[in-house]
């Protein structure tokens, strides 16, 4: 039967989500199910408490973002619920609205139950609550449940020194609060480029963890912080010494770009304790060859790392990695489970030998591995690992052998060299779950490559990236007990969606995708090579 | 103009341009990233959309095919219900049965601007009137125990309270 009354619930909710609030109370009158809808705790995320404090609409100066996910407690007042929306209509009409104003949403506030999942709070220098707004929101919030607040992000448009030195007073009494995220808008950050060091002293017996874009507070006491991500800038080393006893994870972005943002003053200290170390940095052009940067006290950076031998994770994401660091890593960090350099330079070859100390490594991520000699996994031995991600080496096929057990591989590959590296990952890799292949160069691909890919018995996702393909590529391989699931062509040069004998090859197959492809009618071979030849 | 055929669940077949299909989200994700290949002339099912209804969505997405893409939701602005244009009042002008599958037809083929138009529509059906009245003009039974409603209004007192 056709009828509104059946109509689906996101579809009602969208109907709703049109009504004033006195038709919406109205329509939670009609029917048990829309009363239902109406007052269900999925329609009631779609309310937003919103705060609005401003003077005048052009003056958006601050911005204070309450995202409180875990505000709704499970220990649910018994009481009937309010009615959401009087809160979001009486607090649009506080915009430049008197005290009085504020005081009846406070009341409207308290005799609530609800919990709300999303509080945006507005204000700029020119309302009336600037100078205590933190704390006229507290006492609004407090029976609604800030006090069970677990997660507080703020994002600031501006530099409102007023607002974070009270919002820390607040920060003290949320007794539950676990994750702090203060961000200075990136975008604003982008013009000025220039941090903000606010008086503020963030100090709570309860964060875990804490972000911080941008902002640096003058001084954190934070007993039980594990886990930190910053932005490098003048001045972060000092803020991270002051929590090392307890720091276990680092996330360090190294998005600064003058020259010295105190990377040498991080090296200094001495953080024995960390677990988790992650030196990030935001997208760079991957073809972009790295800058080696000089040190003047490049025994600092060693040092550094001679200490960290409670790391289960490494991230360095730096321009460049020195061997000697390398070395450092392995010899120190004997614990690492998860490994990636994004930029390892390499003089003496066999040091990759060492990679071996590693024993519990489980992932390993070496894109690019620069070196003038030829390198070569050959002695390394990591019976543990899981995941691999490389590019291939001159005559090294051979050496992924080896890897018995890794489930994931990600490999760059000269199309030449494919076919023989394929055959030696079908014969000895026989978990691998998935496979990732990066062509090196613009070359047709030929069909010979995956002749023995079925061999592969748990394979169930490949991916080709960068590679020129006709139909009849996969026309080589033996119909098997492959249980592909998915094929992923990324960036690839395409002659045709519909590959010869997919279907019968490959029985699971269901998803076959094309990213970023390009479909050509492949010129005849040679013209096709000639111009694989111009490209590189 | 190339064209893809669209077959409806009473096994109808229509063939439509391909940029008015494209106003489906839904047949539009088929065709670009499941890579259904439309020149191989097969029909694309539609197994949840009848073809009285497809005629009548064809129509609209027809008439909106070269509409510029709606702005991003602001959550700051109110949502309005008096910004229906009028081509789209007439096209609406229609039995609530049919309105109502137009509605999940719309929700099946994900056409955002076309579901947005149908609640507006109906959410100035509900506007303005009391529970009864709603009811009414819904054939909606009173389907609340004794008492309940009374409780529920006393639920919505806090909007009552501002004057």
């Amino acid at each position: 039967m056709s009828s509104f009354e059946f109509l689906p619930f996101e579809i009602s909710c969208m109907i709703f989500d049109y009504l004033s609030v006195s038709d919406l109370k109205n329509a939670s009158l009609t029917c048990r199910r829309w009363c239902h809808i109406i007052f269900s705790d999925s329609y009631i995320r779609r309310f937003m408490l919103r705060i609005n404090l401003h003077r005048s609409d052009q003056s958006k100066l601050a911005v204070v973002k309450a995202n409180a996910a875990s505000l709704s407690s499970p220990s649910r007042s018994r009481l009937p619920s309010s009615f959401p929306c009087s809160l979001y209509q009486r607090c649009r009409t506080a915009k430049g609205k008197s005290k009085c104003e504020l005081r009846q949403m406070s009341l409207v506030l308290r005799r609530s139950c609800r919990h709300y999942s999303n509080i945006t709070f507005m204000c700029d220098n020119r309302s009336e609550f600037t100078d205590n707004v933190f704390n006229v929101i507290l006492n609004l919030l407090r029976p609604s449940g800030l006090e069970r607040v677990e997660i507080l992000k703020i994002i600031l448009s501006s530099n409102l020194n007023v607002l974070v030195t009270i919002l820390n007073s607040a920060i003290r009494n949320m007794g539950r609060l676990k994750s702090f995220h203060l961000i200075y808008d990136p975008q604003r950050r982008l013009q000025c480029g220039d941090h903000v060091r606010p008086c503020v002293i963030i100090e709570s017996q309860t964060i875990t963890h804490i972000e911080l874009k941008s902002v640096i507070p003058e001084q954190i006491q934070l007993p039980k912080l594990e886990s930190l991500d910053v932005s490098l800038q003048p001045g972060i080393a000092t803020l991270i010494q002051s929590v090392s006893d307890s720091l276990t994870t680092l996330h360090l972005h190294l998005d600064c770009t003058s020259a010295n943002c105190g990377e040498e003053e991080i090296y200094s200290l001495t953080l024995d304790r960390l677990k988790v170390l992650k030196l990030t940095r935001g997208i760079m052009n991957e073809f972009s060859f790295p800058i080696p940067v000089s040190s003047n006290r490049p025994g600092l950076k060693l040092r550094f790392f001679r200490h960290l031998d409670r790391l289960e994770r490494l991230i360095l994401e730096e321009k460049y990695t020195a061997e000697n660091i390398f070395l450092a890593i392995c010899e120190t960090s004997r614990n690492l489970t998860e490994l990636k350099i994004d930029h390892l330079k390499v003089v003496n070859c066999t040091v990759l030998d060492k990679l071996s100390l590693l024993e519990n490594l489980k992932i390993l991520t070496l894109p690019n591995i620069y070196s003038s000699h030829e390198i070569s996994f050959h002695y390394v031995y990591l019976p543990k690992l899981e995941a691999l991600h490389l590019k291939i080496f001159k005559d090294s096929t051979h050496s992924f052998s080896k890897f018995v057990n890794l489930k994931r591989l990600t490999i760059g590959s000269y199309t030449s060299q494919t076919p023989e590296l394929i055959d030696v990952i079908s014969m000895h890799i026989q978990q691998l779950r998935e496979l990732r292949l990066f062509f090196l160069d613009y070359a047709d691909v030929p069909s010979r490559t995956f002749r023995k890919l079925t061999y592969l018995g748990q394979l169930h996702r490949l991916e080709l990236v960068n590679g020129h393909l006709r139909r009849s590529v996969f026309s080589r391989c033996p119909p098997g007990i492959s249980k592909l699931e998915q094929i992923m062509f990324s960036c690839c040069h395409l002659d045709t969606q519909h590959f010869d004998g997919l279907r019968e090859k490959f029985p699971r197959l269901r998803d076959v995708r094309f990213e970023k492809c390009e479909f050509v009618t492949l010129m005849d071979r040679s013209a096709a090579q000639q111009w694989g030849v111009d490209e590189l | 103009m190339s064209t893809i055929k669209l077959e409806t669940s009473d096994g109808v077949k229509f063939t439509v341009k391909t940029q008015v299909a494209k106003c489906s989200g839904t047949i539009r994700t088929m065709l670009e990233d499941i890579g259904i290949n439309p020149q191989d002339g097969e029909a694309i099912p539609l197994s949840n959309v009848h073809s009285t209804i497809l005629q009548k969505i064809l129509v609209w997405a027809e008439h909106h095919v070269d509409d510029p893409e709606p702005p991003r939701d602001d959550a700051d602005a109110a949502k309005r219900t008096d910004d229906i244009c009028s081509w789209d009042e007439d096209f609406l002008k229609v039995d609530q049965r049919t309105l109502f599958d137009v509605m999940l037809a719309a929700n099946y083929l994900d056409m955002k601007q076309l579901i947005a138009v149908c609640c507006k529509t109906v959410a100035n059906m509900i506007k303005g009137k009391t529970a009864d009245q709603i009811r009414k003009t819904f054939n909606i039974e009173n389907d609340f125990p004794p008492g309940d409603e009374d409780k529920i209004r006393l639920r919505n007192q806090f909007c009552e309270e501002r004057r």
